[in-house]
Formats: C-alpha cells, sequence, structure tokens
C-alpha cells in the first residue's frame, strides 16, 4: 500500500470514530441510549437496517461467492421483502403500542416471565458468538492484506466499534451507519469502475458478460426445488421469508434499529425500503463478482486467492511441485484466454455453429485450468494439512490490491473497516440492550435510577466488546466463517420466531406450553443440523413449524381449567381472550 | 383515510392482539405507555396507503424475479 492509502484509510477511520461520538451526544437515559431517543428519520432508519445487516463478509465474500458459484445466491435475498410487508403490518404496531426497549420484553406480557428469559437467552447466545465472528472474518481478511498479525486487525476493528458504542449508543450506532453506508458506496463503485476500465483491448464489457454467461456465472434464477441444495428460488422465497422474519422481527440487534424510528410510521417505511433496496443491492455486488470472473477470463489469476497460503507452500518442502503447478496453470490460463476471445468473437458474429463450437472449445480449456488449480490446491494441502482450500473471500480484495490506482485501495480496505465496525456496532448495542433490560434491570437490580441504567448498558457494551474479541481471537478454529455465521442464526432462529409468531397469531396458547415447545423445537433443529442432510435455511422453517405445532398440541393436552371454581355463579362461561 | 389492513393483520389470520398482560414489573421503568408516535392507523407520507406500499413492495419482488430470469435466459 501507498502512504496515500494509509492517508485515506486513517483519515476515513478517524471520522467514523469521530463523527460517531460527535454525532452520539450524551445519553442520560436508556430511551436516548439504547433507542436513540426514538428521534430517528425514516431514511436513517432503513439505512440503519441494511447496514446492520450487512457486514464486511457480505462486501467480501460476495463477490467471491458470484466468482466461484455464479449469481444464484441472490435468490437467498427473494424471501425478505415478503418479510418486511408482514413485519411492518404487524410486529411493528404491536412493539410501538407496548412501549417495548427489546423484542423479548414483548414475550413477558403475552406469555410469561420464563419465555422472555428463554428467548434473550438464546439471541445473547447466538448474537454473542456471532459478533465475534463479525470482527473476525474481516480482520482475518484484512491481516493477510495488510500482512498484519490478525490478532491486531481483530483489536484494531473491536477497540474502534467499542469506542464510539459506548459513547454515543444507539444513536451514535444509527448516524454513524450513514457515513459507513457513504464510504462503502464508495468504494464498491470505484472498484466496479477500474474493473470494467481494465478489461484488455479489443474486448468489451458485453463480451466478457457473455463468455461469464457461457461459464454459468450470471444463472440469477434456478427454478427447481430442492431441500438439499442451498440457493433456489423457492428456498430462497420459503426458507428466505422464515430467515428474515425472524432476523427482523426477533434479533434485537434489527429490532432496536427500527425502535430508534421518531414514529411507526418512520420504523415501517425503514422496514419496506429495505425490502425494497435489499434485492437490488445484492444483485449488485454479486454482480461485481461475476465481473471480476468476466474479468479474469482475459487476464490471468493468481493460481490460488491467499497469499498467506501461497507463501507457506513456497516455503515448505512441496514448493518445487507447486512451482511446476504454477508454470503449467499460467499455460493452461493462456489457452483459456485464447479460447475466451475466440468464445467473445463468435458470440459478437451471432454464428450458432461458430458459436457452438467456441463453447465446446472455452469449457474444454477452462475445465483444464480449473484441474491445474485442483492439483496445485492438492499440493497446498500436502505441505499443510490445515491450511485452507478456499480462496473465495480473498478474490475481490485480491483485485483491488493488484488493480486499483494508489488512494483507491485505501477507501476501499476503510470499505472494509467501515461495514466491518457498521455490523459490530449494532450488534454490541442490542447485546447491551437485551443484557441490561431483559436480565439486569428485570431479574437482577429492578428499581435503581436511569444513570444506574445507562452505566449498566456503557459497561455491558464494553464487556461484550472484550467477549466478541476474545471469541474472535479463537474463531480461526472453526472452518468456514461464512458457513458458521448462516448455520449459527439459523439453528436458534426459526424457534424464535415460532415462539413469536404463536405470541402474535395464537391466541389460545399458555406460556408454559410454548415454552415446552421451544425447548423440543430447539432439539429438533439440533438433530436436523447433526443427523440430516438438510440444508440449513429449511431450519427456520422448521423450527417455525415445530414450535406453533409442539404448541396447540401441548396445549391441548394439557388438563382443563378448573372452570366451576372460575365460574361459581354458573352462568356462561365467557369465550376465552 | 385510516389503512384497515394494518391493525386486522393479514387476511386468514387471527388479530395480532397480543392478548392480556401480565403484571410487567420490567416494563415499569420505561414510564408510562402512551400512545404518541404509535398509531397504526397514520398514514404513509407517499403511496396514499400502507396496503398500496405493500403491493408496491410486492409488484417490486416480482418484477426483480422476472428480470433476473430474463437476465440468466439472455446469457445462457
Amino acid at each position: 500500500m501507498s502512504q496515500l492509502d494509509w492517508a485515506v484509510l486513517a483519515a476515513a477511520l478517524a471520522a467514523m470514530v469521530g463523527y460517531g461520538i460527535w454525532k452520539g451526544g450524551r445519553s442520560r437515559d436508556t430511551q436516548g441510549y439504547l433507542l436513540a431517543g426514538r428521534e430517528m428519520r425514516w431514511g436513517t432508519v432503513a439505512l440503519s437496517i441494511m447496514a446492520t445487516q450487512a457486514s464486511a463478509i457480505t462486501f467480501l465474500s460476495t463477490p467471491g461467492q458470484a466468482y466461484a458459484d455464479g449469481m444464484r445466491f441472490v435468490q437467498f435475498y427473494l424471501g425478505l421483502p415478503v418479510a418486511m410487508i408482514v413485519l411492518s403490518a404487524t410486529a411493528v404496531p404491536i412493539y410501538y403500542r407496548l412501549k417495548v426497549y427489546t423484542a423479548y420484553e414483548y414475550l413477558e406480557g403475552r406469555f410469561d416471565l420464563k419465555t422472555r428469559a428463554l428467548t434473550a437467552f438464546l439471541f445473547l447466545i447466538q448474537r454473542g458468538l456471532a459478533a465475534g465472528l463479525t470482527i473476525f472474518a474481516p480482520a482475518l481478511i484484512l491481516s493477510v492484506i495488510l500482512g498484519w498479525d490478525v490478532r491486531v486487525t481483530v483489536l484494531v476493528i473491536g477497540a474502534l466499534v467499542v469506542v464510539y458504542t459506548t459513547s454515543g449508543g444507539a444513536r451514535a450506532v444509527s448516524r454513524t451507519q450513514t457515513l459507513q453506508a457513504a464510504i462503502i458506496l464508495a468504494g464498491m463503485a470505484a472498484a466496479f469502475v477500474v474493473l470494467v476500465a481494465s478489461l484488455p483491448a479489443g474486448v468489451s464489457f458485453l463480451d466478457a458478460l457473455r463468455v461469464a454467461g457461457k461459464a454459468g456465472r450470471l444463472r440469477a434464477i434456478d427454478p427447481s426445488f430442492s431441500l438439499t441444495d442451498r440457493y433456489t428460488l423457492w428456498s430462497g422465497l420459503i426458507g428466505g421469508a422464515f430467515l428474515a422474519l425472524s432476523y427482523f422481527g426477533t434479533d434485537q440487534s434489527q429490532v432496536q434499529r427500527y425502535l430508534a424510528g421518531r414514529s411507526i410510521t418512520a420504523s415501517r417505511l425503514g422496514l419496506l425500503f429495505n425490502g425494497m433496496a435489499k434485492v437490488p443491492m445484492q444483485f449488485g455486488i454479486l454482480f461485481i463478482g461475476a465481473s471480476l470472473f468476466a474479468f479474469y477470463q482475459f487476464e490471468a489469476p493468481p493460481v490460488f486467492f491467499n497469499p498467506v497460503e501461497v507463501a507457506k507452500v513456497r516455503s515448505s518442502p512441496q514448493a518445487p511441485r507447486f512451482a511446476a503447478l504454477e508454470a503449467r496453470y499460467r499455460a493452461a490460463r493462456s489457452t483459456q484466454e485464447a479460447r475466451a476471445r475466440e468464445l467473445a468473437a463468435a458470440l459478437r458474429a451471432g454464428s450458432v455453429p461458430a458459436e457452438q463450437d467456441a463453447t465446446v472449445a472455452y469449457r474444454a480449456a477452462s475445465a483444464a485450468s480449473d484441474g491445474v488449480r485442483a492439483d496445485a490446491i492438492a499440493v497446498m494441502r500436502a505441505a499443510d494439512p490445515g491450511a485452507d482450500a478456499s480462496d473465495t473471500n480473498y478474490v475481490f480484495l485480491s483485485f483491488v490490491v493488484r488493480h486499483l490506482p494508489s488512494g483507491l485501495v485505501g477507501l476501499v480496505l476503510a470499505m472494509v473497516f467501515a461495514a466491518s465496525m457498521s455490523a459490530s456496532s449494532a450488534e454490541l448495542s442490542a447485546l447491551a440492550s437485551t443484557t441490561v433490560v431483559d436480565v439486569y434491570r428485570r431479574l437482577l437490580r429492578p428499581g435503581a435510577g436511569e444513570r444506574h441504567y445507562v452505566l449498566a448498558s456503557r459497561l455491558a457494551t464494553v464487556g461484550w466488546g472484550a467477549f466478541a474479541v476474545l471469541f474472535a481471537e479463537y474463531a480461526s478454529r472453526l472452518g468456514s466463517l461464512i458457513e458458521a455465521v448462516n448455520i449459527l442464526g439459523s439453528l436458534f432462529y426459526g424457534t424464535i420466531l415460532g415462539v413469536f409468531l404463536a405470541g402474535f397469531y395464537v391466541q389460545r396458547v399458555s406460556g408454559t406450553a410454548v415454552f415446552a415447545a421451544a425447548i423440543a423445537a430447539e432439539g429438533l433443529v439440533l438433530a436436523c443440523f447433526a443427523f440430516t442432510p438438510i440444508s440449513f435455511l429449511w431450519y427456520n422453517v422448521v423450527g417455525c413449524l415445530a414450535v406453533l405445532g409442539l404448541a396447540l398440541l401441548f396445549e391441548s393436552l394439557r388438563p382443563a381449567p378448573p372452570i366451576a371454581h372460575n365460574n361459581p355463579g354458573g352462568g356462561p362461561v365467557p369465550p376465552a381472550a | 383515510m385510516p389503512d384497515p389492513a394494518v391493525p386486522r393483520g393479514p387476511a386468514g389470520a387471527v388479530s395480532p392482539d397480543p392478548g392480556p398482560r401480565a403484571p410487567d414489573p420490567g416494563l415499569s421503568d420505561h414510564g408510562p405507555r402512551t400512545t404518541d408516535h404509535a398509531s397504526p392507523d397514520e398514514p404513509p407520507p407517499f403511496g396514499g396507503s400502507w396496503n398500496a406500499l405493500y403491493a408496491a413492495v410486492a409488484g417490486t419482488l416480482l418484477t426483480l424475479i422476472a428480470l433476473f430470469a430474463a437476465f440468466t435466459r439472455a446469457f445462457e
């Protein structure tokens, strides 16, 4: 990195932290600290919702996902707009009417304290661990790119987030997310413009895209139905809707964002804007990844995008074998590039027979390159059995470091920090609010003053920040981080959503029945995870439906209430509430 | 004009009314439960009604799925 890049990165980080402290102010009560005084406009709510969901992994992994697997990952988000409509029409009015601080407060009024405590506990476990992963995943990638120790990048991200989140609470989180969103947008746009401008002479952007299409990278919709295929139209619409309902409706890190709206209208509009903008945004990020694939059909990429793993194998006894495979890979890619140019010319000419021949030749050359790369990865694993064989997280930043001009590299790295900090700060603020409102104030220390609870909230933020950093230090042993984040959420979200839906829509079910159903449903989801090949998106459906079905079953098995005792006058029994 | 769909909830569903509340000391610290800024009947500042906005979001989703399908077909 050049000095200009370091200057841009440092200025962006200072601006984010300074802006957060400045805009956060000094809240003297819990409503100000935990819900930003309920004064956010709908645009701020919308940006805050989107920035909370989009962590750094979204901007690093998603392009790599499209590079390796095509654009079908966009189907993961198709259920989200449906969930936004349902939540806007049902959950938001209930939360506003009850003036709750956390989603779990509602459950005590509807059911009982133990159900509130159970869901709050599940949230704290799941989100506390996820906060560590949110910090660790980009820290690991940045450590590789910057050449820093991963513990340093974890500490830098964690410390910066804790400083302004503790200082300004939810207001600092929401205000800073608008600045961070601007940095993210600028970074992605700059990378895309440079990518298109870097295509070789004689190859238009459309040519490159058409070649990527022949390689299957522009397949966005798959209408087939499968319980084991992760990304299809139906798993996205059904499983994705359940996941989004649970995440946006019951996860405090999101509920806190829209409860900070200045009115119910601001909260609803924030959710609906997310429903309209999220899918195109994800499509755009995936399109950058697919464009990156198209770019690398006309310029040879490295045989492996993770420079640390490559350096390790080069310094091992396997180095000569790896060097030979690198030379073979360069030759294979040269052939593939020639076939890609021929395919582009045939597609431009519009001759169907020539296009078919060129497609067959291009695919054969591509398969040959992929074979050499697979051999190189096998050698890497032979040198170090613990080596990470997936390099999708490094595809985008590898391009940035190699091809972006001085200054823009710093901007994109600032984008990664911004995305990581925006998601982490919202998580820490939500963890603090649930800890203080649902546990500390409700169970341990009721009746203390507002200043006491604000101080407790600040200490909880610091505590969860420290926990996240410590867990992030351990996270390197967890394997695939993207899978870990997604599966971790899906293990708990279905059960929590089922409890909330029972509260919203099934009036004749009691807290005890729901509590027992939630325990049983969570066991069922964990069994699906451990013993079946069912894809993780369906865990949300399984958990939710299990809670609803079992709660109704348990309720029907409960002994009838002593009617004579409740109705001593012997008159007509009133209908249940 | 008040939006009738919001307080009623989705068609066919039981009303989203949370039902009777038990005594809740945890909530008492938040102050009295006023209904300021909390009317579900408040119309949106644009779009006419909440139902129209919901239809716009659903329509956008259907349009996007159709566009993605056309995009997939165009480049395969």
